[in-house]
């Protein structure tokens, strides 16, 4: 699987999104199937760096999930990054996180057995962030 | 532009059955399907031969389905077709039962939902997501009763006097997979999922089958049905969701287009059917089709609008929160519903006076199917 995070500038993570050279669409994540849009397609979807900045527009505490390999409780945002896709990501780990409230893109270490992996989740942003 | 369901020749829903939706037991989901088929046949006056062609709905059993069960109702040979589109798998199926009848290819169709709870297999988009894993349906719908909460104000009190309403339907319903009334104290208390939402505010998914026939006039003659019987399907209609819109979107434009139809007002609907898989459904979707202005559902909630005798009834089937959600039945088990509340004959949660029906699913996707029933 391709990956989501664009980690070549400072600053928080940055989200691999694209835009539409037809319509001018913007949309994460990237891919070359075609744009929601306007169907254009191909080369005339262009890889863009997404700031991994937002707004939460949602956020709920899952307090039951099935799946072993996220145990709850955990919270759930659904953000509008500032380049205008809306996504639906993880909140760290006990970020105090509310609607309108601004978060960004954190890498929080995840133990995967033995191993370590690194994890994207969104926490408040730090004053100064988004300059 | 686009045709409609009324520019084509009348047609309706003749007759209706279950089997009741339940728990996954040993029972096959042949057993569920001809349970379901020869109650409709019954309800109808009619035999199988009858029956001209076969609609079924059905998103959990896997290929092919259909022919090992109707073998069973005698010789076959008529052409028959499964129908998958997520939750409206079964709304789906009625509303292509429907327009090949009003087009004349059939005089009498069968719409069969059939299910029984299974792992569902999705094959990869080759899309990449940042936190699929994390967000199951539940997930999403606790989102939107939080974005419900932040723009107009609600307590969890009145979200779950949501499912304290339909429970209470669901009790005064031989179909429904929960057949027991709950009190606030109890949805309130049971297992919390996420949010505010606890496990009673959620359907439950498990199996049964629902069937409905629908005919023309023609065939309501050839075959001698009780006109009585009869209900027209006023109008159908369909969408998608799009880069832009949402569930409560979707909602509002197939209930706008099947309203405008039918030629009805919202406010001349009297029994509305809808997809509440969890709570916050129930206000967005009575909202977003008109019945209500946006933010006004809890307080109508309060005075009893949306219970039987209220000003519209809102799934005296008990929902898909009491009714119960097995995939495939659940848009067939809705417009059975509605055929019973317009003939008069739906006994102990009977809304008097029922002569305008709305069903309305959303599947995933997002699909949005409505349908109109009016009693001639």
């Amino acid at each position: 699987m391709t990956s989501v995070l664009d980690r070549s500038a400072e600053g928080p993570p940055g989200l691999v999104g694209g835009t539409c050279g037809g319509c001018g669409f913007v949309f994460f994540p990237y891919q070359r199937y075609g744009c929601e849009r306007c169907g254009r397609y191909g080369d005339e979807l262009r890889v863009r760096r997404l700031a991994g900045r937002g707004t939460v527009l949602a956020a709920t505490v899952v307090k039951l999930h099935a799946d072993p390999r996220r145990t709850a409780p955990f919270t759930v945002l659904r953000l509008r990054l500032d380049d205008g896709p809306v996504v639906r990501a993880v909140a760290a780990d006990g970020a105090q996180v509310a609607v309108g409230g601004r978060v960004e893109a954190v890498l929080v270490p995840i133990p995967e057995g033995a191993d370590e992996l690194l994890g994207l989740r969104f926490a408040p942003e730090l004053p100064g962030g988004g300059v | 532009m686009a045709g409609q369901l009324g520019d084509l020749q009348p047609v309706y829903v003749v007759g209706v059955g279950w089997h009741r939706y339940q728990p996954l037991s040993e029972t096959s989901y042949v057993e569920l399907g001809l349970t379901a088929v020869r109650a409709a046949l019954a309800d109808a006056g009619i035999e199988w031969a009858g029956v001209d062609e076969s609609f079924i709905g059905t998103g959990l059993l896997g290929m092919a389905v259909g022919r090992p069960m109707l073998r069973h109702l005698g010789a076959l040979g008529r052409p028959l077709v499964h129908v998958e589109n997520a939750s409206a798998s079964g709304s789906a199926a009625f509303r292509l039962g429907c327009v090949n009848v009003a087009a004349g290819l059939s005089d009498v169709a069968l719409v069969l939902g059939v299910d029984k709870p299974a792992k569902v297999y999705r094959a990869p988009t080759g899309v990449p997501g940042l936190a699929e894993d994390a967000i199951v349906p539940f997930t999403h719908f606790s989102l939107l009763t939080e974005e419900y909460v932040s723009r107009y104000g609600a307590s969890a009190e009145d979200i779950a006097m949501v499912a304290v309403k339909n429970h209470g339907n669901g009790a005064r319903n031989p179909h429904a997979h929960r057949q027991r009334a709950r009190t606030l104290e109890e949805v309130l208390g049971g297992k919390q999922v996420a949010g505010s939402l606890t496990s009673l505010q959620c359907c439950p998914v498990g199996e049964g089958a629902a069937a409905v026939l629908v005919a023309s006039e023609l065939g309501i003659r050839r075959l001698g049905i009780d006109p009585a019987k009869a209900v027209r399907v006023a109008s159908s209609a369909a969408v998608t969701e799009t880069v832009a819109s949402s569930d409560q979107q979707v909602t509002a434009d197939v209930i706008g287009r099947a309203l405008s139809d039918a030629q009805v007002p919202a406010s001349g609907v009297d029994v509305f059917e809808l997809h509440d898989a969890f709570t916050i459904e129930e206000p967005q979707y009575v909202e977003a089709a008109g019945i209500c202005p946006p933010g006004k559902y809890f307080p109508l909630l309060k005075q009893g609008a949306f219970d039987i005798g209220g000003q519209c009834a809102v799934s005296p089937s008990g929902g898909l929160i009491a009714m119960g959600h097995p995939i495939g039945p659940t848009g067939v088990g809705q417009i059975g519903e509605l055929a019973l509340q317009l003939r008069g004959a739906a006994g102990p949660r009977q809304h008097p006076g029922a002569r305008v029906g709305l069903a309305h699913l959303v599947g995933l996707g997002a699909v949005g199917y409505a349908h109109v029933l009016v009693r001639p």
